[in-house]
């Protein structure tokens, strides 16, 4: 053999070898760093906790807190911060990566509960408008007490506050929020705003220390003067309403928020006044990535027992189960591909992470529902954990937006705005 | 008298049964509650009606079963599964006009619950006038709670079904399961362990003639299964429809904005395109057919899960929450998918069985 053939035939074997090994390349070596590190504390803290969590009553919060204490030792709450306010990311990091860089701890948390998901993802949901109206004094001032919490093993969490009992898909998105019944208003009067209204399905709504809400100053305006605020859970008028009974992500809570009179200074004005739909949009887009890794990760799972099932009861030769395998595997990897590539811009663009949401979320409840089908009656029973998924899934197509409204979305950036051209 | 019976259904399902639903969505739900549910569908007279007039029914007619249990299903498809354990139980004897081992379920007893639609392995041995049964029986619908139960074994000669006393030597009921859905009906695993059953227990006939009546019982069954997804569907739309007409998007109500329009049409023409197919194929039993029994069961099954899916979505989060109902049709739903077999399976069996018939597509 020619010299030549023998190097060409050394570097076939090297780059051959390396098949499957640069899945996440795209990411900095610290985010693959710390990725390892929650995908062991999954294994270690989450897991053992995921049935207990689903079958506690919808209210209780113990079992929450515990597991976020548990979070709080391998800095989940804060990791994804700019380090200027004590994170472990940067500014530079969102720029680059954009929320690409989320994308894998929420699909491993979410491999082992969405729920569990969802608790952590809310958090930084709530932490999204202070961080990109860009004021570092607020966020420095609103977001280092949240880190120094965590130090000290005490996590406090952040929730987002958009829907109202008449408003839910209206402000989601689209040209709904323009007809949207909202209810909460804040009026300014001297040295702040004072704000009135109801908030509902606030995920960690109960649990949180501190609120970004989103009202209207001008009724006549509606949408258009829509302005977020920061609220602390020990302002005046504050309180916790009813909480929801959910079919699943139980470790998730969700409730209702009302505001009477509450007075909010100046201080802690997010960004502008008339600045929250945009602020607020921004946020969706961005965060809408991450929802499909929840709704992805629950998939993967699935898609896990699935195989092992299939293994388990001698059906993995069977080409009909091959080939129903094989689909919800090419339905698993192409709604995952096109996930890391909305996130991977920032700032994101609409249609896009509309698409990436609902195609993945639609993805993960055929796969749950398929593995279901495949187990026959044992997929119903709660010890095969796929049941859990399916209902924990289905709440993905619904939130951020369910699923027929980001598809509105994109109808109105590809069609209406022609933001995007067809080629 | 078929509308009367469906009216008495309906008023049943509407007094009775609606204010528990949620009660009996439970993980486990409280005995006491479902016998209380159980004593309401006797006092309607529906438990026994498949049996002759002489054992207290009124007569064997495969379609007003299907009825029966598809308006049960829209309110409750786990009570609807219930009575359809029942009546599944009592299939291999009526079918088989085998009557004798029935004439011990008296008006005083509770539901018979059915271990042969899924997978278990029996092994039935023959000791002198008696049988001896042994085995597993992974899903017995209607345990813990039945006062019998029915199961099918076969021995080397005959085969067997059999009326077991839920409370006869040797049986190990396991834990009751926790379910995704048709919570409302209760289901366990048994162990059976050299349990007697009297030969008035049981119907005994031929290899072929079991295999015929096993299958037919079986089809029969899983196309009421069918009946129940259908119903199940349909109870989604009525509230997904309730709501999009009394609540609000932007400036209209729901139902008028036509993206809405557009999936509830869309799952009108699902539940009843699947409702027709098993009424089709329990009108085809009813003449002596078989046709499109199991199709019946996995089309209306797999059709059931994408309405109650869109269901919920007309919704938005509302949907989500157990209080507005609508989630607890998906769940079911879903459970009645996996029912006997898979519905992959299940269209599997169909091409392998017939493909060599003329005119079977």
């Amino acid at each position: 053999m020619s010299l030549q053939k023998k190097i060409a035939g050394f570097i076939f074997d090297f780059i051959d070898k390396r098949r499957g090994m640069n899945e996440y390349v795209a990411l900095p070596k610290k985010v693959k760093k710390s990725f390892l590190e929650v995908r062991e504390w999954v294994k270690q803290e989450a897991q053992p906790m995921v049935d207990k969590i689903d079958a506690a009553p919808h209210d209780e919060v113990n079992l929450k807190w515990e597991i976020l204490k548990k979070g709080a030792k391998i800095n989940l709450l804060t990791m994804m911060l700019p380090g200027i306010y004590g994170g472990k990311s940067s500014m530079l990091d969102l720029l680059r990566y954009g929320s690409l860089t989320f994308l894998p701890f929420v699909e491993e948390l979410s491999a082992c509960s969405p729920g569990i998901a969802t608790l952590f993802g809310a958090h930084y949901l709530g932490i999204m408008p202070i961080q990109f109206c860009m004021d570092v004094l607020l966020g420095r001032r609103l977001l280092k007490p949240i880190v120094e919490a965590e130090r000290a093993g005490n996590p406090k969490l952040v929730a987002f506050a958009i829907t109202e009992p008449g408003a839910g898909s209206d402000v989601e998105d689209t040209e709904g929020g323009e007809k949207a019944h909202l209810g909460t208003f804040a009026k300014k009067v001297s040295g702040g705003y004072v704000l009135n209204g109801r908030k509902q399905f606030i995920s960690d709504g109960n649990m949180a220390s501190l609120v970004t809400v989103f009202a209207c100053l001008d009724r006549e305006k509606g949408i258009h003067s829509w302005t977020c605020f920061a609220v602390t859970s020990d302002m005046k008028g504050f309180s916790v309403g009813r909480v929801e009974d959910k079919m699943g992500q139980r470790a998730s809570p969700a409730a209702e928020l009302i505001f009477e009179d509450v007075f909010i200074p100046d201080k802690n004005l997010v960004g502008r006044e008339n600045d929250g739909w945009r602020l607020n949009t921004l946020t969706l887009d961005t965060s809408r990535g991450p929802v499909g890794g929840i709704a992805i990760g629950a998939a993967k799972a699935a898609l896990k027992q699935a195989i092992e099932f299939a293994e388990e009861k001698g059906l993995i030769n069977d080409r009909s189960i091959q080939l129903e395998l094989a689909d919800m595997i090419g339905r698993f990897e192409s709604a995952r591909s096109l996930l890391w590539r909305s996130c991977g811009t920032f700032p994101p663009l609409e249609y896009l992470s509309a698409i990436a949401k609902f195609t993945a979320s639609d993805t993960a409840m055929d796969i749950c529902s398929r593995t279901i089908d495949l187990m026959g009656e044992e997929g119903g029973l709660r010890r095969r954990t796929v049941e859990r998924l399916y209902r924990d899934v289905k709440l993905t197509q619904i939130y951020e937006g369910t699923n027929q409204i980001n598809r509105l979305a994109v109808a109105e950036d590809y069609i209406i705005k022609k933001k995007r051209e067809i080629l | 008298m078929k509308f009367e019976i469906e009216e008495t259904v309906r008023r049943f399902a509407a007094k009775d049964l609606l204010p528990v639903i949620q009660q009996l969505d439970e993980y486990k739900p409280d005995i006491k509650l479902k016998e209380k549910v159980v004593s309401g569908i006797k006092n309607i007279g529906i438990i026994n009606m498949p049996l002759p007039e002489s054992l207290g029914g009124i007569e064997f007619d495969p379609a007003i079963l299907g009825r029966v249990l598809e308006i049960i299903a829209e309110t409750c498809a786990g009570t609807s599964f219930l009575l359809w354990a029942h009546y599944a139980a009592l299939l291999p004897f009526i079918l088989s006009k085998k009557y004798d081992p029935l004439k011990k379920i008296g008006d005083g007893q509770n539901l018979t619950g059915t271990g042969y639609v899924s997978e278990h392995s029996l092994k039935i041995t023959k000791r002198g006038d008696a049988f001896e049964v042994s085995g597993t029986i992974n899903f017995l619908w209607g345990m813990p709670g039945a006062s019998f139960f029915v199961i099918a074994a076969k021995t080397s000669e005959n085969g067997i079904f059999a009326l077991i006393p839920s409370n006869a030597p040797g049986i190990n009921v396991k834990e009751e399961h926790s379910k995704i859905g048709l919570r409302g009906c209760q289901s366990s695993s048994v162990v059976l362990n050299g349990v007697a059953v009297k030969s008035q227990d049981a119907a005994v006939m031929p290899i072929a003639e079991y295999e015929k009546v096993f299958n037919l019982s079986k089809g029969y069954a899983l196309c009421l299964v069918g009946a129940i997804a259908a119903g199940n569907a349909r109870g989604s739309i009525i509230r997904a429809v309730k709501y999009a007409r009394e609540r609000y998007q932007g400036c209209d109500i729901i139902i008028n904005h036509t993206l809405i329009q557009g999936m509830v049409g869309d799952m009108l023409a699902r539940a009843k395109a699947a409702g027709a197919l098993v009424g089709d194929a329990l009108q085809n039993f009813q003449e002596g057919g078989t046709n499109n029994l199991y199709l019946a069961k996995a089309n209306a099954t797999r059709e059931g899960e994408k309405v109650c899916l869109d269901s919920m979505q007309v919704f938005g989060g509302y949907g989500y929450m157990r209080e507005y109902g609508v989630e607890k049709h998906l769940r079911d739903s879903k459970m009645l998918c996996t029912i006997g077999e898979s519905n992959m399976r299940i269209l599997q069996r169909i091409v392998r069985e017939n493909k060599d018939k003329e005119g079977w597509i």
